[in-house]
């Protein structure tokens, strides 16, 4: 080899080897980590985080780092297809963009005349980035049936925060003094083990809860393992511990928090007599917990996600703690995170709902409306693991048609019954950059480009924001999901000026109280925007949150106002198990803890994320294995009353005794098939990813 | 001479090290062999520890190779191999306690300790991704 061909090998940046470093962001989520991509002749060779970049300061995540075998993945949609075979078999023909749009817009018309929009529904899966258009492109086409796939994943936390404080809300962990990290692992994205680690080294308190043994339990001052699903019952019983014991702000409820006394009074139900029987952490360990936190205030609290029937109470309960022990807009508690764009904070607002508001149909309710009527009041969008309801069972009318964006049915409980309802729909659209087994079920298929063959807009936190320009072409034919948005709403001949003038005037319309405009945030870095507020502790509080009352609402006062909804107003625990399955599904199914080397299905299929996460199997106590007769690495066969799947068996500590974790989205033992789709937070609509019953034995056994 | 650190009481098993290599290095799985580098946690009756794991350039197939294929980089420290005329015999990989060399297409292949990215004046790649700093290059 000559030196030159030895740095080209080794992939060195320079004029000899004509490789140039390029500063995108990440494909992989939402949270926009800068990327240096190592291009040579039109190509991504390599990646690294960028050093230099705001948020990740040189350093990707366990799934990032996989970015660049996403990026090229042999699967990727080159081209807009059209289906000739059955669906699902995957049998597909090249068509022009202009044969793709004209049919979309033919079929979808077509539909819309005969039954009218509502019959058409529009979905976004993750990421997020596009959403803000495709929700405006749905209601402006006519149809309130706009979903995302935030209806079993980000909403019920979001709702807990808009019911309790008006809005999102953080945590300020680095002035806290004890921090309450409910199913808290930042060890799965290690950049953010520094903060933990310096807040511990500080002198801060760190206590875990989650039904999970995790890295981060093991650093904790105090780990609460509960039975999943019910660990709302623990947060209302330290709720009433702290009452009892007079370990509250009086002054800072009776000022800012409205509700109190009903929830002083629901807490008091949890005690010494019931907590244990329902979470399986004792009684003492709760009150230990209450302690710690009495003596190292201020309180900081992380929000998490809880895929189960509690889970938005939980959280609501979870900000009742913050408030009654004054900790909420206080330094070392927890702040104000309203969002800027979409789910993104900032500091600022964009008029990103405002937008979609703008063009909201008012009737009829959108699919799954009628029955959380919680849900309707605070997101007026379709509740998406109703979607099989509408299809199959025209409950509460017919969807007929779907146009979907990076929609995959296995993130639906029970989910053979969407790939079901997929299969009738009348017509079926996909926008993916892979041709997933959900893209396969399509009428035709759209190939969508990644964040390095596009522009993404960004918010980060201190009011940064930026719009980095494309830094390769768009593999084959992909365009941007948004420019997508914008094409159709021309061929379709919305009444949509904005959405018709292209993606980046649509940009300025929505950004358009701020002092910049899109094309200033098409810089080489993340730009500074002038309308930044940084957070000012006991402003919000002081001036009122946007919540009815304009208080801390521990009793929801829009609840309240809805007895028909038969909502208790107070968080207050549902039993999480039917009783009646006990004696045939002893365990409890977790299916729905992440991965580091996936988020949701993303790089399931990744050459690289998949060789380092190696086979995934069921993790099951070691009690429990041995009483059921199973060693590590037997197949074993899982069940719920939904159905089975079978996977390879790690006995591990990491699993509570009773539970056994399945990480979702596997297609080779998709869990989410044998969680039921019936059982649904009344409050929510969401589904029991994180606690079904179910029954584990070897394979093969009876 | 600087060399690839491993500090276990800093790692998070997060596996990023892991595949920062198989970045750098072009991983196919299809190749049949396991990358250059493994990473993550490991649980033994109920104690777990994280590894990051691969060659250690001891320097233990140097001699055995037939074709003389395998030197240490005088700069940099770091047993590289030239494998223009390997023959695929799999000496090294006998040799060697951690089964680091790879046979691939019918020729060895091993992690080089990103030696031209060192001659260069940048780290090896799975130091450059570590987050927590358990890999360092000292």
């Amino acid at each position: 080899m000559t030196e030159l061909e030895k740095r080209l090998d080794a992939k060195i940046p320079g004029k000899d080897t004509g490789i140039e470093i390029r500063k995108s962001v990440c494909p992989i989520c939402d949270r926009g980590c800068g990327i240096d991509a190592y291009v040579w002749d039109g190509k991504i060779i390599k990646i690294e985080g960028s050093e230099d970049h705001p948020v990740n300061k040189g350093y990707l995540c366990p799934r990032g780092i996989s970015a660049r075998a996403h990026i090229y993945k042999e699967d990727r949609v080159l081209y807009p297809m059209k289906r000739v075979g059955k669906r699902g078999e995957g049998k597909f023909e090249r068509i022009s963009w202009d044969e793709a749009y004209r049919t979309i817009a033919e079929k979808l018309n077509s539909i819309k005349e005969q039954y009218g929009a509502q019959a058409v529904t529009f979905y976004s899966g993750h990421t997020k980035w596009y959403r803000t258009f495709v929700q405006r492109l749905a209601y402006s086409f006519g149809t309130p049936n706009y979903a995302t796939e935030s209806s079993c994943c980000f909403t019920h936390g979001y709702m807990a925060g808009k019911s309790t404080l008006g809005y999102n809300v953080g945590p300020d962990m680095k002035n806290a003094g004890v921090f309450l990290g409910w199913t808290y692992c930042p060890h799965r994205d290690p950049r953010d083990l520094k903060g933990v680690l310096n807040f511990k080294k500080n002198g801060g308190k760190l206590i875990v809860v989650d039904c999970r043994r995790t890295q981060t339990a093991e650093i904790a001052d105090l780990f609460l393992q509960p039975i999943p699903g019910t660990d709302l019952a623990i947060i209302l019983c330290m709720a009433n511990i702290l009452i009892q014991k007079g370990w509250i702000d009086r002054e800072y409820i009776d000022r800012y928090v409205y509700g109190f006394d009903k929830f002083k009074e629901v807490a008091a139900k949890y005690t010494k007599d019931n907590v244990e029987a329902i979470s399986g952490v004792s009684y003492e360990l709760i009150e230990k917990a209450c302690e710690m936190i009495h003596e190292n205030l201020p309180l900081s609290i992380n929000k998490f996600n809880g895929h189960h029937i509690n889970g938005y109470n939980a959280n609501r309960a979870l900000y009742a703690l913050a408030a009654i022990t004054g900790c909420y807009d206080r330094k070392g508690g927890l702040s104000p995170k309203p969002f800027a764009f979409q789910h993104m904070g900032g500091g600022y607002k964009t008029l990103d709902r405002e937008f979609c508001e703008a063009k909201r149909p008012l009737s009829p309710l959108p699919v799954g409306c009628e029955d959380f009527p919680l849900w309707n009041y605070y997101e007026h969008e379709a509740q998406s693991i109703s979607i099989p309801d509408s299809v199959l069972l025209e409950k509460p009318y017919r969807t007929r048609a779907i146009f979907g964006f990076g929609l995959n049915y296995r993130m639906w409980p029970n989910s053979q019954r969407m790939k079901e309802a997929l299969k009738n729909l009348d017509f079926f659209v996909d926008s993916d950059l892979f041709m997933t087994d959900s893209a396969k079920l399509a009428d035709i298929v759209l190939p969508a480009a990644s964040t390095v063959e596009r522009s993404d807009l960004k918010f980060y936190p201190g009011g940064l924001v930026w719009y980095p320009e494309p830094i390769i072409e768009p593999l084959g034919e992909s365009r941007s999901d948004e420019q997508i948005v914008c094409d159709l709403a021309n061929i379709m001949d919305l009444d949509d000026p904005i959405l018709r003038s292209g993606v980046e005037a649509t940009y300025d319309h929505i950004l358009r109280n701020l002092p910049f405009k899109i094309a200033d945030a098409k810089a080489p870095a993340p730009i500074k925007n002038s309308a930044f507020k940084p957070w000012v502790p006991g402003e919000a509080i002081e001036a009122g949150l946007p919540t009815p009352t304009k208080k801390i609402e521990l009793s929801c006062s829009v609840i309240e106002e809805h007895p028909e909804w038969g909502l208790s107003s107070v968080p207050d625990y549902m039993e999480a198990f039917d009783p009646k399955e006990a004696a045939e599904y002893p365990l409890v199914l977790v299916a729905g803890a992440r991965h580091q080397n996936r988020f949701h299905s993303r790089l399931v299929n990744n050459p690289w994320a998949s060789t380092a996460a190696g086979e995934l199997a069921a993790q099951i106590n070691p009690q429990d294995a041995e009483e059921l007769g199973i060693r590590n690495g037997d197949t074993v066969e899982i069940s719920t009353r939904c159905g089975s799947i079978t996977l390879k068996a790690s006995v591990t500590e990491v699993s509570r005794r009773g539970t056994v974790n399945v990480y979702h989205d596997d297609p080779k033992a998709p869990a989410n098939d044998i969680i039921p789709s019936d059982r649904r937070d009344p409050y929510t609509g969401f589904p029991t990813f994180k606690s079904a019953r179910c029954r584990v034995r070897k394979a093969g056994q009876k | 001479m600087k060399r690839i650190v491993f500090d276990e009481k800093k790692c998070a098993g997060c596996n990023i090290c892991a595949i920062a290599c198989m970045d750098q290095n072009d991983y196919d799985p299809s190749c049949g062999e396991a990358p250059f580098r493994m990473a993550g946690r490991r649980e033994k009756d109920g104690v777990f520890t994280n590894f990051s794991e691969s060659c250690v350039h001891c320097g233990a197939c140097i001699d055995v190779c037939p074709m003389e294929c395998i030197s240490r980089d005088p700069d940099t420290g770091f047993v590289v191999v030239d494998n223009a005329e390997c023959i695929g015999c799999g000496a090294c990989r006998d040799a060697c306690p951690l089964s680091a060399p790879k046979i691939v297409d019918g020729r060895m292949r091993k992690c080089d300790g990103c030696n031209e990215r060192v001659k260069a004046g940048y780290l090896p790649a799975c130091v450059r991704a570590c987050p927590t700093k358990a890999l360092s290059f000292m």
